[in-house]
C-alpha cells in the first residue's frame, strides 16, 4: 500500500518539506473526520492557540530523569500517532504521514537557584511561549516535552500537542502508560505492555460504515433547524469568528454535598452525570435564548464498540455533534432527563459522522455554523488519570490549557467537587456575563440536586437573594402623594398660589392663572347642567387655543372625563371613536362642526361664550373620586380598531407629582407644549406646568410640524423644557437647530438612539429619556441621560414597578431580554368597553403585597445590563424571522443611521412575491441621493447577510401618526418586484475569474458557475475550501489566509480579493489590531547564558541571518574582506546547492562578488520564522557550538505587512537568535535594527536623538515593521541584562553603493522614485522636512568596523547620514 | 423572544376585590388577593367567559361609594 500511495504523493516535497527522507516514512493515511476539522481550523486561524492542548504538572518525589525521559521515548516509539505530521498542499486529500523516527522533542532546565517567585514568573512565561510558539502541522512530532527542575525533589513537567494526535481519553492513556513504563525502567524490567493498536486501525473502520443511514439520521433529527441557536447576551453575530480574537475561561466547584446529590439521582434512576450536567446546560440555553427547541454541540467519544481495542487506541477521536432538544417548561424534570438520555444513546450510533457532513445534511444555510455552543463533559478528571500507581511520586497541581474554537464553550468534569468551566471568546462575551452563567448553572444543579420532581418551568436560574434583587430592591419606589386628591384639586389648590402668574400663552394671548381656572369654572358649571357627570366621556375636538385648556379643566371639573378627538385624524376615525367612548357632549368649534357626526349635545366655545359667560367663576362641586376617570384615550390596536384606555385622576395625579420631582419642573419653567392632545403625553405638557406655577406656551400645530418656525419659536421664548418624540426632535435638527443652552429635553414616545441623544445632549442643559404606555399612565420610567452608548429607559417612577419576565412570567436574569410588565399606581381603569382585552393585558401580579393588584403586560421587550441600567429593545412583534434568522428591526435601523449620508431610515420586513419574509429599508437621505451599492458594502461588514434588507427606498420624509409617531403602516410598498434571489447568470468576465470559476468547477464538479455565486451554496465546505486554497495558490502564486476565503465566498468578490493580494499582499486585507506592544515583550526564560563570555577580536566562524537581503548582502562581503572568518548564512532554500547559489546570485548582483568567497560561505537551510530558525534540534545545538559571534540582520522587510504577520520572522526569528547566542560559549550578538524605532513619541521636542536616548514610546509606532524591530530590539536588551554580550546598530534609510551606484530597486524609496517617474508628479514635501540617506557600503563597513571591538558591546549605534538632504531638493 | 404559550395552555378565570376579572395558569397557586370563579380552559374559552360576566368594570370600591353617594342624594 505504501509504495502505491508514495506514488500519488508529491513525495519529493513532502520530505523536503519535514526534513526527513523518504526511509523515514511508515505510513501514510488519510485523515480521520475529526483530524480534518481540526487541520481546517488550523489553517483557518493560523495564530489562534485553539487546540493546543498544554498540560503543566507538578512532580513531588526523587524523579529518574532518565528513566523518565526513557519512557516518553518509549511511548513515542510504541504509537504510531505520536510520530505523525500532516500535509496537504498539491494533494487532493489531506493525509497524515507517520514517521519511523522522531527526535524527542525534550527541554530541560534547572531553576533550583532561583527564588519560589521566580520560578512562578518564568514557569507562566515559560508556558505562555510555548503556546505562542504552537506546532507546525508538518513537522512530526506535533508535542514537546519540558522538564524543570525546581528543587532536589521537585519538578515541573510541560507535556503539550496539538489536539490533532490526542483526546483527552488518549492523553489518559499516554500518562498511565508513561508511568507503567518508568516504574519498569527503574527495575530496569522490559514492559510487559501489550502492543497497541495502531490509529490506522479507526481511519479504515470509517471507511466501512454506511453513512446511507447516518445521513437518514442525522437529517430526521435536525428537522426544522435553520438557524443557530444565539443567546441574547452572545455580543456578535452568527459566523463572524474574527481570527484574533482571544479566549477567557472561568471555572466553579459545586459543593461536595451537591455533587454526591446529583450523583446519588443519577443512581437511583439510572441516569449518568453527563445527562444532569447536559440537561442543566440545556435549561440555561433555552432561557438565554428565549427558545424552547435548540440545538448545541457535544462531544461524545467516539470509540466504536465494534472496533476491536478501540478503549486503547491512543488518538482522536472524539466528536463534536450537534443535540438537538425539546426544553418544554411544563414537562417533569425526571421524564425528560430520561428521555434526553436516550437521545444521547440514539446519537451514539452514529457518533462517527463528521461535523461537515451533518451540517450538510441540516437545513441550517451554508456558511453558518450549525450551532456556536457547545458542552463537553469529562469522566476522566486529569488528577485523578495521573497517578504513578507505585506511588514513589506525587502528580500535584495541574494546570491544563486547551481551548476550542467555539465562542463558549462548557467543560464539567467529574470528581469530589464537580468542576463547571466555561471558556468563551471575549468577542462574543463579557467576563461579567460569564460569571453569571456559571452562577445560573450552578443554581439550577442545586435545584435540580434538591428536588428531581419538579417541572422544567419550575427551576430558577435565579437565587433567591437575585431574585429578590429583581423583583424588589429595583422596584422600591414608594412615595406618598395626595391620593384623596383629583387633578383639578392640584391646579386649584395653585391657582391659590399664584392667581396673578401667566398659566398659558398662544401667539399673542394669555391668561393668568385666575382668569383659567375662572373660565373653566364657567365651563365646568356649563357641562355639569347638560348633564356630565363622574365617568361621563366629553369629547374635545380643538384646534390648539387658549380654549383648549380651558376646555380640557373645565371637563375634569365638571367631574366628567375627556376624549380627545384630534381634528387632524380622519373623519372616520373620529366618528368611530365618539361612538366607542359613547361622549356625550362634544366641546368644538364652529369651524371644526363639518367633521364630526354630531352627539346630540354640542358645545362651539367660539359660538357658545355667551352662554358659558354666565356661569359661576366658583370652583364647582362634584361628586368625583380619584378612581373616576380623568380621560380616555385612544391608541391604535393590533386589530386594526383603536382602544379607549380609561385613565383614573388617581393614576394621573400620582404621575404629576413624581414629575415634579423627576425630571422636575418649578414655578420658573417655561413649557413649550407642541404635542396633540391625543396622545397622552399632552397632558404632561399642559397640565404639569399648572400644579406648580410654571407657564405653558402653546404652540399650534402648523407651528409645530414645520421645524423652522418650531426652531424659531423654541429659541425665541422663554421656553426652558419642551417635551417631543424623536421624530420631532430630528424635525428640529434636520433644519440644523443650534439649541438652546438652558433648555430641558424631555423625549419619549419612540425609542431614544444614541446619535440622537449625543445631538440633542450637546445642544441643551440636560435630555430625559421618558418609557411609557398609555396604559400605565404617560410615563413609566425616566432616566437623566449623561453619556454613552447605551440609553438606559431608567429607573420607575414613584409608586411603579417594572419587571422583566420570560413566558412563564418568571423573572429574567440580567442580561437577558423579557417582556416588561408595569404595577402600581399608574394602571388604568381598563379599555372601555373590552372586558375581554383588559382580562388579558390586565393580569394579576403575583409579585405584589398588595392584594388584588393587577399589572400589565406592555409587549415589549427590554433588559437589565449588567451595570443596572434598563434597555429598551424593541416590540415583541418588530422581531421578525428572516431565512429562519430572528432579526431585530432596530437594530438594522441603528446601523443604517450611522451612515453619514441617512438622516433616518426605517426597516420592515414584507412578504415578498414568494410568500418569504424580505427586509425593505426605507430611508431619509441627507442631501445627495444615496448609492445602494455603497450601502449594501457599508452594512456588509456589520451585519450578517439575512440582516441586509432587500430593497432600499429613499423618502422624502417618513409619514408621521397625528402624534408624532412613525407611521409604520403608511410606509409605501416597494414600487420595484424584489426577488429573493438573483437568477440572472452573470459569466465571469476577468482572467482572473475565468481561472477562479475553473477552479470551482473542477471541485464542485459543476458545469458553469456565475460571478455571483456563493461557493458554499454550491456544495463547498471546509475540506473542499482548504483544497480550494492550495489550488488558489498554485494558479495565482500567492499565499492568503484561508480566513478571507472562508470569508469572501462569493466568486466575483474571491477574484477581486485575489487580485488586491496580488498587488499589494494579504497584510492590507487584514483587520487592524492594536497590539500591545509592550505585552509582547517576552523573552524565554530560558534564554539564558550560563558560561562566562570571552572576546574574540579575530573569530574564526561567524552566524550571519538576513544575507540574502540588501544590507546582509553587503555585511556578508564585508565580513569577508574585513575578517579571516567562515560565515554560516541562514538562508531559505529547498537545499544546501540552492542555498549557495542564492547567496552567490545575490553578491553577484551587486557587483560584490569574489571567487575566494566561495569556500568561506556555508549555507544554513533554515526559516528565521520557525522555531530554532527551523532546524533539528541536533542541528541547531551543533551550530551553537561552531560559531563564535552573530550578526542578525534578517528580517521581514515590508511596509504594509501588520505586527502580527511580522512577528514570527522579526520577533519569534530574534529569539531564536538570542537562544543560539546563549547555548553554549556565548556568542555577542550584533543586532541590526532600524532608525524607525524612535517614534514620534520620542522624537517629540529633540533636535537630535542620540545614541544614549532609548526608543521608548514604542506603542506610537505605526508601521508594523518598526513595531516588530521595536519589541526585537527590547528583547536583544532583555537578553543583555541577561548577560549576553549584544551591540545594537540602527542604520537610517539606505541607499545604493557609493563606489557602483548599485542600489536596491526593491526599497520603500526605489519604488517612490519609480512611481514618481511613471506619473510624471511628485508629493508635496512638507516644507522643512529631510531626508536622511547613507550609502550602503558606508554603512556595512561602518557596523563590521565597529562589531570588531570590544567596547562597543552594550551599546547602541546610529548609522545615519549627518548631512541630510531638504526632501524639497531630492523630489525636485 | 417571548412567544405567545401555545393555544393548549390551560387558564382559569379569576376575579379580586374590585371585582376586576383576569385569567391565571391553571396550575399554579393563586396569587394574594385573587380567587378563581371555577372557569377554567384555553386562554380563549376563558376570555369568551369574561367577555360575558365582566359587565360594569368599575371598581367594586368606586360603584359602592357611589351608590352610598347617590342615596344620600
Amino acid at each position: 500500500m505504501l509504495p502505491n500511495l508514495l506514488k500519488v504523493l508529491d513525495v519529493k516535497s513532502l520530505t523536503m518539506k519535514s526534513n526527513h527522507t523518504t526511509n523515514n516514512i511508515a505510513d501514510i493515511y488519510e485523515l480521520s473526520p475529526i483530524q480534518q476539522g481540526l487541520l481546517f481550523h488550523a489553517l483557518y486561524a493560523p495564530d489562534s492557540e485553539a487546540y493546543f492542548d498544554q498540560n503543566s504538572v507538578a512532580i513531588q518525589g526523587q524523579l529518574d530523569v532518565e528513566a523518565f525521559q526513557q519512557a516518553w521515548q518509549q511511548a513515542i516509539a510504541r504509537h504510531p500517532i505520536l510520530r505523525t505530521s500532516f500535509h496537504w498542499e498539491k494533494l487532493k486529500k489531506p493525509v497524515q504521514v507517520v514517521h519511523h523516527q522522531v527526535q524527542l522533542p525534550w527541554q530541560d532546565y534547572d531553576w533550583r537557584d532561583r527564588s519560589d517567585a521566580e520560578q512562578q514568573t518564568q514557569l507562566d512565561t515559560l508556558l505562555r511561549s510555548d503556546r505562542q510558539q504552537g506546532f507546525d502541522l508538518t513537522q512530526a512530532p506535533l508535542l514537546r516535552l519540558t522538564l524543570i527542575r525546581l528543587a532536589e525533589d521537585k519538578h515541573q513537567f510541560i507535556f503539550s500537542k496539538h489536539h490533532i494526535l490526542l483526546d483527552g481519553w488518549s492523553r489518559m492513556l499516554v500518562f498511565k502508560e508513561i508511568f507503567d513504563l518508568y516504574q519498569s525502567g527503574l527495575q530496569k524490567n522490559s514492559s510487559s505492555l501489550p502492543t497497541p493498536a495502531p490509529y490506522r486501525n479507526y481511519v479504515h473502520w470509517l471507511r466501512q460504515q454506511d453513512s446511507t443511514q447516518a445521513e437518514q439520521f442525522w437529517r430526521n433529527a435536525l428537522q426544522g433547524v435553520k438557524a443557530p441557536m444565539i443567546l441574547s447576551v452572545d455580543r456578535s453575530h452568527v459566523g463572524q469568528i474574527s481570527a484574533t480574537q482571544t479566549y477567557g475561561t472561568q471555572r466553579r466547584y459545586l459543593s461536595e454535598s451537591t455533587t454526591a446529590a446529583l450523583q446519588t439521582l443519577a443512581r437511583q434512576h439510572h441516569l449518568t452525570l453527563n445527562t444532569i450536567v447536559i440537561a442543566a446546560w440545556s435549561i440555561l440555553l433555552s432561557r438565554y435564548s428565549g427558545e424552547s427547541d435548540i440545538t448545541f454541540g457535544v462531544t461524545s467519544s467516539g470509540r466504536p464498540a465494534d472496533l476491536s481495542q478501540a478503549e486503547r487506541i491512543v488518538g482522536p477521536f472524539i466528536n463534536t455533534l450537534p443535540l438537538r432538544l425539546q426544553v418544554p417548561p411544563d414537562t417533569s424534570l425526571l421524564p425528560w432527563l430520561q428521555q434526553l438520555q436516550l437521545t444521547q444513546m440514539e446519537i451514539r450510533h452514529y457518533e462517527y459522522t463528521p461535523l461537515v457532513q451533518i451540517q450538510s445534511w441540516s437545513e441550517i444555510p451554508k456558511g453558518v455554523p450549525l450551532f456556536e455552543y457547545v458542552a463537553i463533559f469529562e469522566n476522566y478528571p486529569i488528577d485523578s488519570t495521573l497517578r504513578d500507581p507505585a506511588q514513589s511520586l506525587q502528580i500535584q497541581a495541574v494546570q491544563s490549557v486547551s481551548q476550542t474554537h467555539y465562542p463558549l464553550s462548557l467543560v464539567a468534569a467529574a470528581g469530589a467537587k464537580m468542576t463547571l468551566e466555561l471558556g468563551y471568546s471575549s468577542d462574543r462575551f463579557t467576563p461579567s456575563t460569564i460569571q453569571q452563567i456559571l452562577q445560573h448553572l450552578q443554581t439550577l444543579l442545586e435545584q435540580i440536586a434538591a428536588n428531581p420532581d419538579q417541572r422544567l418551568r419550575h427551576l430558577s436560574l435565579l437565587t433567591d437573594a437575585g431574585r429578590h434583587d429583581l423583583l424588589f430592591a429595583r422596584n422600591q419606589t414608594h412615595r406618598e402623594y395626595p391620593n384623596h386628591s383629583c387633578i383639578h384639586h392640584l391646579f386649584e389648590a395653585q391657582v391659590q398660589r399664584s392667581a396673578d402668574a401667566v398659566a398659558v400663552t398662544f401667539n399673542n394671548q394669555q391668561l393668568t392663572y385666575q382668569q383659567l381656572n375662572q373660565q373653566a369654572n364657567q365651563l365646568a358649571h356649563h357641562l355639569q347642567q347638560l348633564g356630565v357627570r363622574p365617568d361621563t366621556r366629553v369629547g374635545i375636538c380643538l384646534e390648539r387655543s387658549l380654549d383648549l385648556p380651558i376646555a380640557l379643566l373645565g371637563v375634569l371639573k365638571a367631574g366628567g372625563a375627556y376624549v380627545p378627538l384630534d381634528p387632524t385624524y380622519p373623519p372616520q376615525r373620529l366618528t368611530f371613536i365618539a361612538e366607542d367612548a359613547q361622549i356625550s357632549v362634544l366641546l368644538t368649534q364652529t369651524s371644526l362642526l363639518p367633521l364630526l357626526s354630531l352627539p346630540e349635545l354640542t358645545v362651539c366655545l367660539d359660538r357658545d361664550p355667551e352662554v358659558i359667560a354666565t356661569h359661576s367663576t366658583a370652583n364647582p362641586n362634584c361628586l368625583v373620586q380619584p378612581e373616576h376617570l380623568a380621560y380616555v384615550i385612544y391608541t391604535s390596536g393590533s386589530t386594526g380598531q383603536p382602544k379607549g384606555v380609561q385613565i383614573p385622576h388617581r393614576a394621573v395625579v400620582n404621575f404629576l407629582c413624581s414629575m415634579q420631582q423627576q425630571p422636575g419642573v418649578t414655578q420658573h419653567d417655561t413649557l413649550l407644549a407642541v404635542t396633540s392632545l391625543s396622545f397622552d403625553i399632552a397632558v404632561l405638557e399642559l397640565l404639569l406646568p399648572l400644579t406648580v406655577g410654571a407657564q405653558v406656551i402653546l404652540v399650534s400645530h402648523s407651528v409645530s410640524a414645520d421645524g423652522v418656525q418650531l426652531a424659531t419659536l423654541l429659541n425665541s421664548s422663554q421656553a426652558t423644557i419642551m417635551q417631543a418624540t424623536p421624530a420631532t426632535w430630528r424635525l428640529l435638527l434636520a433644519v440644523k437647530w443650534q439649541g438652546k443652552p438652558n433648555l430641558t429635553v424631555l423625549c419619549g414616545g419612540e425609542a431614544l438612539s444614541p446619535d440622537l441623544a449625543q445631538e440633542l445632549r450637546s445642544r441643551s442643559a440636560a435630555l430625559w429619556n421618558l418609557y411609557g404606555p398609555t396604559e400605565t399612565t404617560i410615563w413609566s420610567t425616566c432616566q437623566k441621560i449623561v453619556g454613552g452608548d447605551r440609553i438606559s429607559m431608567g429607573q420607575p417612577i414613584a409608586n411603579t414597578q417594572i419587571y422583566l419576565l420570560d413566558t412563564n412570567q418568571q423573572p429574567v436574569p440580567v442580561g437577558v431580554p423579557g417582556e416588561l410588565y408595569i404595577a402600581g399606581e399608574g394602571i388604568a381603569r381598563g379599555y372601555l368597553h373590552q372586558p375581554r382585552l383588559t382580562a388579558e393585558k390586565f393580569v394579576p401580579d403575583p409579585f405584589s403585597q398588595i392584594p388584588g393588584s393587577r399589572f400589565y403586560r406592555t409587549g415589549d421587550l427590554a433588559c437589565y445590563q449588567p451595570d443596572g441600567t434598563l434597555e429598551f429593545w424593541g416590540r415583541i412583534d418588530h422581531q421578525v424571522k428572516i431565512r429562519g434568522f430572528r432579526v431585530e428591526l432596530s437594530e438594522i435601523e441603528a446601523k443604517l443611521n450611522q451612515h453619514p449620508q441617512i438622516q433616518q431610515s426605517v426597516v420592515v420586513a414584507r412578504e415578498d412575491y414568494s410568500g418569504e419574509n424580505s427586509l425593505v429599508a426605507y430611508l431619509v437621505p441627507e442631501t445627495k441621493p444615496l448609492n445602494i451599492q455603497a450601502l449594501r458594502n457599508f452594512l456588509k461588514p456589520q451585519l450578517p447577510a439575512f440582516m441586509i434588507p432587500t430593497t432600499f427606498v429613499s423618502l422624502p420624509a417618513f409619514p408621521l401618526t397625528p402624534n408624532g409617531k412613525l407611521d409604520r403602516r403608511s410606509l409605501p410598498k416597494p414600487a420595484t418586484h424584489y426577488a429573493s434571489t438573483p437568477t440572472h447568470e452573470a459569466a465571469p468576465q476577468t482572467p482572473t475569474e475565468k481561472q477562479l470559476a475553473d477552479l470551482w468547477k473542477t471541485l464542485l464538479n459543476l458545469e458553469q458557475v456565475s460571478v455571483e455565486d456563493n461557493f458554499f451554496d454550491l456544495g463547498g465546505h471546509s475540506i473542499l475550501a482548504i483544497q480550494l486554497l492550495t489550488q488558489i495558490k498554485e494558479t495565482f502564486q500567492i499565499d492568503l489566509p484561508l480566513r478571507l476565503l472562508f470569508e469572501t465566498s462569493i466568486l466575483s468578490n474571491q477574484a477581486t480579493l485575489i487580485e488586491t493580494v496580488q498587488q499589494s499582499g494579504t497584510a492590507a486585507l487584514l483587520p487592524e489590531n492594536p497590539v500591545n506592544l509592550q505585552a509582547e515583550i517576552v523573552l524565554d526564560p530560558s534564554i539564558h547564558p550560563t558560561a562566562e563570555w570571552k572576546f574574540l577580536s579575530e573569530p574564526t566562524a561567524i552566524f550571519l541571518t538576513g544575507a540574502t537581503g540588501f544590507l546582509g548582502a553587503f555585511l556578508l562581503a564585508e565580513l569577508l574582506q574585513q575578517t579571516q572568518a567562515t560565515v554560516y548564512c541562514l538562508v531559505q532554500a529547498s537545499s544546501q546547492e540552492q542555498g549557495m547559489h542564492k547567496l552567490t546570485q545575490r553578491l553577484i548582483a551587486f557587483s560584490l562578488w569574489q571567487d575566494e568567497f566561495c569556500s568561506r560561505i556555508i549555507p544554513i537551510v533554515g526559516d528565521l520564522a520557525k522555531p530554532l530558525l527551523g532546524l533539528t534540534h541536533e542541528r541547531f545545538q551543533t551550530l551553537s557550538q561552531q560559531v563564535e559571534v552573530i550578526y542578525h540582520s534578517g528580517a521581514l522587510v515590508n511596509f504594509v505587512y501588520s505586527y502580527a504577520n511580522l512577528k514570527a520572522a522579526n520577533v519569534l526569528g530574534t529569539q531564536e537568535v538570542l537562544r543560539l547566542a546563549s547555548l553554549h560559549q556565548p556568542k555577542p550578538v550584533h543586532f541590526i535594527s532600524t532608525f524607525s524605532v524612535f517614534s514620534e513619541g520620542d522624537r517629540q521636542g529633540k533636535v537630535l536623538i542620540r545614541e544614549q536616548d532609548h526608543p521608548e514610546q514604542g506603542n506610537q509606532l505605526k508601521s508594523g515593521y518598526a513595531q516588530s524591530k521595536w519589541v526585537a530590539e527590547k528583547l536583544v536588551s532583555i537578553a543583555g541584562s541577561r548577560g549576553l554580550p549584544v551591540c545594537i546598530y540602527r542604520p537610517g534609510r539606505i541607499t545604493g553603493n557609493s563606489q557602483t551606484g548599485q542600489s536596491n530597486l526593491d526599497d520603500f524609496m526605489s519604488h517612490l522614485i519609480k512611481g514618481c517617474i511613471q506619473l510624471g508628479s511628485v508629493p508635496e514635501p512638507e516644507n522643512d522636512s529631510f531626508i536622511d540617506m547613507t550609502p550602503i557600503d558606508y554603512v556595512s563597513r561602518a557596523i563590521v568596523h565597529l562589531s570588531k571591538q570590544k567596547q562597543v558591546l552594550g551599546k547602541a549605534f546610529h548609522l545615519v547620514n549627518p548631512h541630510p538632504i531638504p526632501a524639497q531638493q531630492l523630489l525636485h | 423572544m417571548i412567544a405567545e404559550h401555545d393555544d393548549s395552555m390551560l387558564y382559569q378565570v379569576v376575579v379580586n376585590h374590585e371585582e376586576q376579572y383576569s385569567i391565571w395558569f391553571s396550575d399554579r397557586p393563586l396569587p394574594l388577593g385573587w380567587k378563581a370563579v371555577g372557569k377554567s380552559g384555553t386562554k380563549q374559552e376563558c376570555l369568551d367567559y369574561i367577555e360575558t360576566v365582566w359587565t360594569d368594570m368599575r371598581p367594586l370600591s368606586l360603584r359602592t361609594k357611589m351608590e352610598e353617594a347617590s342615596a344620600e342624594q
